[in-house]
């Protein structure tokens, strides 16, 4: 009777130290994933403040530019201002208001830079043919190129993430460290869709 | 009891089913493009379009294998006929990481990727080669040598003067070459390895105090005593979710010599420069 006691009590212990393991591994596993997420979107963060500061060049190129359309201008200075004013830390990324606030300035932002390139494009050749420009043109190019791919990485890394916490039995464990689901970007406002800003 | 004993053998299989990581290898995004798939033997001048002749092909290919055995970097040359619709940069960036050109956590790797049909080129540089080859200056390169070039259907002495100035361009900069971060992982691992320790320690214990010699009735043999520990050990194959290192067949079967010996499993971010001709 002793016996099978002990048995019973080791086959106990020995399920639940199974499932204290796989617990742990799922966990594990949950947080590198959130981790990873939160990698991707410091990706993100970096590539637009990349584009934020590009933006400054070009307006001060412009600005050395004499009687350039100053409402143009107005414009993009406004939206650059917005976009410092708006800082998403990745602690609110499963705030859905938190990333449209954020995605609506960097939108506005490369609208009005769009506009600003199109000017230069129409009315000032000299300006447009510089080598200078033409660089400085790449490079925001390269810029809005690393946006679009940084922010693909985010959504797939999103959806993974929130794949596993929706699926049995991740959930339970997610549930119980309290790990939430990330926002991901609306794939229809994003880069791909935003003012599309070529110079060839 | 006994149905206690099989709701819980249950919930850890499921657990324990539930447990691998969900196949990533630590980097952040799956294939979304369709593009070649990676060239078997590896080759660093690919063209899926037949624009270059056989001699060309391998001139080019001799000179970026002699510089990757020199310096490390890769630089691949992909010539297909379209893109299907696919940005450049998106179609030569997935090229860059599915292929896995330049080395692994170096990320030096540049794809050249021209589009006969569509007229389009796209250099595509991998996150630490960025640095030594700007969006600018791979701009430049595109804008000065590649388009006259290509506008003339000089494709050979386009893509020759194009790889020479990125080899340029590159020289010098990986010679103490800074790593990235190193994809983080292995904790989880640590992890589970702890935990089964801890279990197989509770087990060992349970047994062995199962075993000892019974206190009353001194000098008994104990009969089969010493059959008592498990047979075997099962060790459940939970995987941790630790990644596996940045992909990339390493593989130095330089047959002949002067063959290329592989991709490195470089990685990009969407960096470089393109235009049409």
């Amino acid at each position: 009777m002793r016996s099978t006691g002990a048995i019973v009590l080791l086959v106990v212990v020995l399920l639940v130290g199974f499932a204290g393991c796989a617990g742990c591994g799922t966990y594990n596993s949950l947080v590198q994933e959130d981790e990873q997420v939160e990698r991707a979107w410091d990706d993100v963060e970096t590539q637009y403040q990349r584009r934020a500061d590009l933006i400054d060049q070009v307006v001060s190129t412009v600005r050395g530019q004499a009687d350039f359309e100053s409402e143009t201008l107005q414009n993009v200075t406004e939206a650059r201002q917005r976009v410092t004013n708006i800082d998403l830390d990745a602690a609110d990324l499963n705030d859905p208001a938190a990333l449209e606030r954020f995605e609506q300035a960097q939108t506005a932002l490369a609208a009005s830079l769009g506009s600003l390139i199109n000017v230069v494009r129409e009315d000032y050749p000299e300006l447009q043919a510089n080598e200078g420009f033409l660089r400085l043109q790449d490079q925001i190019e390269g810029t809005e190129n690393r946006i679009a791919t940084a922010r693909r990485d985010y959504n797939g890394a999103v959806r993974d993430l929130n794949g596993r916490i929706r699926t049995f039995p991740t959930n339970l464990v997610a549930g119980f460290a309290g790990i939430d689901q990330r926002e991901g970007f609306d794939a229809q406002a994003g880069a791909e869709e935003a003012p599309e800003i070529s110079f060839d | 009891m006994l149905r206690r004993l099989s709701a819980l053998c249950l919930f850890a299989l499921v657990v324990a089913l539930a447990s691998p990581a969900s196949g990533q290898d630590g980097r952040p995004y799956s294939s979304r493009f369709d593009i070649p798939s990676r060239p078997s033997p590896p080759r660093l001048v690919n063209d899926y379009t037949g624009t270059l002749g056989p001699a060309e092909r391998d001139a080019l290919e001799r000179k970026l294998v002699a510089f990757d055995d020199s310096t490390g970097s890769q630089i691949a040359v992909v010539l297909v006929q379209t893109t299907d619709g696919v940005a450049p940069v998106d179609y030569a960036t997935e090229i860059l990481r599915e292929w896995g050109v330049g080395r692994t956590d170096i990320d030096d790797g540049v794809v050249v990727l021209v589009a006969t049909g569509d007229r389009e080129v796209f250099i595509a540089t991998g996150l630490g080669a960025e640095g030594a080859l700007t969006d600018a200056t791979a701009g430049t390169i595109v804008r000065s040598i590649i388009v006259p070039n290509f506008r003339q259907g000089a494709f050979y002495a386009g893509l020759d003067g194009a790889t020479s100035a990125i080899m340029d361009a590159l020289s010098g900069e990986f010679d103490a070459p800074t790593a990235r971060a190193p994809a983080s992982g292995g904790q989880g691992e640590i992890g589970s390895v702890m935990c089964l320790l801890l279990v197989i320690f509770i087990v060992l214990v349970v047994l062995s105090s199962r075993s000892q010699p019974p206190s009353s009735g001194g000098g008994g043999k104990r009969r089969g005593g010493r059959r008592r520990g498990p047979g075997v050990i099962v060790i459940p194959s939970f995987g941790g979710g630790g990644s596996f290192g940045g992909g990339g067949f390493g593989g130095g079967s330089g047959f002949g010599g002067g063959g290329f010996g592989g991709f490195g499993g470089g990685f990009g971010g969407g960096g470089g420069a393109g235009g049409s001709w």
